[in-house]
């Protein structure tokens, strides 16, 4: 395949875009759990634990910076259980997109094309998506540096115009509950934080792949910076209650608010900086699905694979989630916590594992043969498999009902 | 492919399409209840057909169309009620302008939660709307000619605003604020109050047409006060002076005028407030909880009937601050004897609780009616006349 850079400014601006498109599409911190007023606090909680999904994936893709995921994976365990990593990462990545993808249709559909079909919506957008996929990373990085500014534009102006009717006493008390409900509220958007998964394909398409973990850092601060602002101003101006009840909290809050006599009706901000982000991380989550279903069936060009994943996504999409309230079960911190463990149990710990008993193993004995250490890795990824049942249950016992 | 192009084009603008020509805005709307139970909704729509009158002169299609019309149906939800307008009416109702929603006395005291959520869930309707308790008739109300402006629904909402402004009488707050106050843990809704035109057979009806005819118009409402809830349900009325004490604790007095008698001859002088700031703190002690409440307000004075010389003698002045400051300290208490008396906690004590003593709450939340029926207050009222007017002490008669 050609070869094909982006810089990292290009990787920072997809992955913050991505990344706080879905976070306030929904606001999970305050809606998936009753993190209630506290929702702030959960989204710095949100930060640490995405940090360590991020460290996860982008580390191990600094150590090898020329080959995706599907390469590395072979070379550490072995062709066949490579290629299950692989799929599980392409599985995820399908997902994800799928559902990023009906939560923007679900604010449409909600709130301004009544009568459209969803199928209309979310085609279209995985269309669009589509065909800047096709024509490759650089040409998704060259809109991300466009639209970025726009995107912080309007972030900043639905921001700033809101923030002077913040009430204080809405946030009160903090913390009265302990940390629990806290804790509960950020497991979700922690979850999301699988969409930084793209990094295992995109890794080696960066100018400098061993700062990548950096970039990827830096966006997930920046998008956890805005997600803090969002959570204080919408519990700040709507009260915990009423925002958490909402189905699309931001949105109902730029709704319901009047700046001046003349100055209302500012939801079209956010709506359009949805529509960017969704874009830039729709596009970029089919390329790297092709991208790397290509590699896995060994094509010489993801090309091919464009359209007809595209027409899957769509599909997918829209049959996957009978109907809004599934959607949102779906982001129950009891249901997506372990569903995404379960991606990282299957794809990254067996690596990680794998690499880990290499590098000892390299050390130790110069010139060792890796054939041990893909043993190694197959049986430490049986282990890992075998102790998603427990990490389950230790969840489900920590978070009680949520 | 071209045929899936053509498909798309031609399709996807034409769901949502929507026609400025085929619909009608509602610019207020109001909600009652049946003897039946039902749900009766009032919308006052504005005539777009009137706007074409004072450009084209008479010769216009809408020649003497008037600017608004008031229609009302029923039925078992809100919603449907208002899908039961539709029969009636030639255009499609557009409900994104709604600025104020009138609920009747009899439908608050049996519970507003249902319109709440309408409102709430409805995608048109919009949380800017001022929610208002009518005592009187509704559609007296709606349908009740406003002098100075085009239609009831522009004159609720102007007056909302400027009744905001100019008296701290009504507490006005958008649906957004109350949807919130009413989720808050210990905090009950106040909602203003809006009163019809007391419907009488007047004297200048009778008189010939033209200047009297004017002058007599009674003004068709009156804003001020507020109805107290319970839950959701309507405990009762509170009057003007309570609304000004509720305002005074919550901090929201933009202007008020207060007048009082001032030494050393007894007579009246009239005191702006213009600017208020307060800050409540519970003191709980088991059962007994103190609300410290330090309300600090700033005054001019607007006219003087007492000849009082405050410029030169100091004692004059500090004598009115602090006559100032006991009539807000008597609004305060009057407020709070209307909250005990009706067990409604509208001056959001409880919530003080609930926020600055969240573990105390726990305990006080089950018998919290018990305790607000106990509560005490002190006070700091702290009230300084800071600017004179034009004049710094009356003229003199020689």
């Amino acid at each position: 395949m050609k070869i094909t850079k982006i810089a990292n400014r290009q990787l920072l601006f997809i992955l913050f875009m991505m990344r706080t498109t879905v976070t306030i599409a929904f606001l999970p911190v305050l809606t998936s759990a009753d993190a209630a007023q506290d929702a702030w606090v959960a989204a710095l909680f949100t930060f640490l634990g995405s940090a360590v999904i991020v460290i996860l994936v982008a580390a191990l893709g600094a150590k090898y910076p020329k080959q995706t995921i599907v390469e590395y994976s072979t070379a550490l365990v072995s062709t066949w259980p490579g290629k299950v990593v692989s799929a599980v990462v392409l599985w995820a990545l399908f997902t994800i997109a799928a559902t990023d993808v009906r939560i923007y249709g679900e604010v449409l559909v909600t709130g301004f094309l009544v009568q459209t079909p969803l199928a209309v919506i979310i085609g279209g957008m995985v269309f669009v998506a589509a065909v800047a996929a096709w024509q490759g990373i650089e040409v998704i990085a060259r809109v991300a540096d466009t639209l970025f500014p726009l995107f912080v534009l309007m972030l900043v102006l639905s921001l700033g115009m809101v923030v002077p009717l913040v009430e204080i006493r809405n946030l009160q008390p903090v913390m009265a509950r302990g940390l629990l409900p806290v804790v509960r509220g950020s497991i979700t958007p922690t979850a999301i934080a699988a969409q930084m998964l793209v990094l295992t394909m995109l890794i080696p398409a960066v100018t400098e792949p061993n700062r990548a973990l950096a970039t990827a850092l830096w966006a997930l601060a920046g998008s956890s910076l805005v997600l803090v602002v969002v959570a204080v101003v919408t519990v700040g101006i709507l009260g915990p209650e009423q925002a958490s009840r909402s189905v699309f909290p931001f949105y109902v809050l730029t709704r319901s608010i009047e700046v001046t006599e003349f100055v209302q009706r500012i939801e079209v901000l956010p709506m359009f900086a949805w529509g960017f982000g969704l874009f830039i991380g729709i596009a970029t989550l089919i390329y790297s699905l092709a991208y790397g279903l290509a590699q896995v069936l060994g094509l010489a060009d993801y090309r091919p694979l464009v359209f007809p994943l595209a027409a899957l996504q769509t599909t997918f999409s829209v049959q996957a989630y009978k109907d809004v309230f599934e959607l949102l079960r779906f982001f129950k911190p009891r249901v997506v916590g372990p569903y995404i463990l379960a991606w990282f149990i299957l794809s990254l710990f067996p690596l990680w594992a794998a690499h880990f008993i290499r590098t000892v193993w390299g050390s130790r004995r110069q010139g060792g043969s890796d054939g041990q250490g893909r043993v190694w890795g197959q049986i430490l990824a049986v282990f890992s498999f075998a102790s998603y049942r427990p990490l389950c249950d230790y969840q489900h016992r920590l978070l009680g009902s949520a | 492919m071209l045929l899936i192009g053509l498909f798309v084009t031609i399709s996807t603008g034409c769901w949502d399409r929507r026609e400025p020509e085929l619909l009608v805005f509602v610019l207020s709307v109001g909600f009652d209840k049946e003897p039946s139970g039902d749900y009766k909704i009032v919308a006052q729509m504005f005539n777009p057909l009137a706007l074409s009158q004072e450009g084209s002169g008479g010769g216009s299609p809408g020649g003497d169309k008037k600017p608004s019309w008031v229609v009302e149906a029923s039925g078992q939800t809100p919603f449907e009620a208002r899908k039961n307008l539709a029969p009636m009416v030639s255009r499609e109702l557009f409900w994104s302008y709604t600025s104020t929603v009138l609920i009747s006395e009899k439908l608050a005291r049996e519970g507003i939660r249902p319109i709440m959520d309408l409102l709430e869930r409805e995608r048109q309707f919009r949380l800017i709307a001022r929610p208002l308790v009518a005592e009187g008739d509704i559609k007296e109300i709606l349908a009740s000619e406003y002098p100075l402006e085009g239609c009831s629904g522009q004159a609720l909402l102007r007056q909302l605003n400027t009744g905001d402004k100019m008296r701290s009488i009504a507490p006005v707050l958008e649906m957004r604020e109350l949807i919130n106050v009413a989720a808050q843990p210990g905090r009950d809704l106040l909602i203003a109050k809006v009163k019809a035109r007391e419907v009488k057979e007047d004297a200048a009806g009778d008189k010939e047409e033209g200047v009297d005819k004017i002058v007599a118009t009674q003004p068709p409402i009156y804003l001020g006060g507020g109805a107290a809830f319970c839950g959701d349900r309507m405990a009762g009325w509170i009057s003007d002076r309570e609304a000004r004490g509720w305002h005074w604790v919550q901090g929201r007095v933009r202007r008020e005028t207060l007048t009082l008698v001032i030494r050393p001859d007894g007579e009246p002088v009239s005191v702006e407030i213009f600017r208020v700031q307060s800050q409540i703190k519970p003191v709980v002690k088991d059962d007994q909880v103190t609300m410290k409440i330090k309300v600090e307000v700033k005054g001019r004075v607007q006219d003087q009937v007492s000849e009082a010389d405050l410029a030169s003698e100091r004692k004059f002045l500090l004598s009115l601050e602090a006559r100032l400051a006991t009539l807000i300290k008597n609004d305060i208490k009057a407020a709070l004897k209307r909250a005990q008396e009706l067990d409604s906690d509208f001056l959001g004590f409880g919530n003080a609780v609930y926020r600055m003593e969240p573990k105390k709450w726990k305990l006080l939340e089950s018998k919290w009616s018990q305790v607000l029926a106990q509560l005490e207050l002190d006070l700091d009222v702290r009230a300084d006349v800071t600017v004179a007017g034009l004049i710094k002490e009356p003229v003199k008669m020689k």
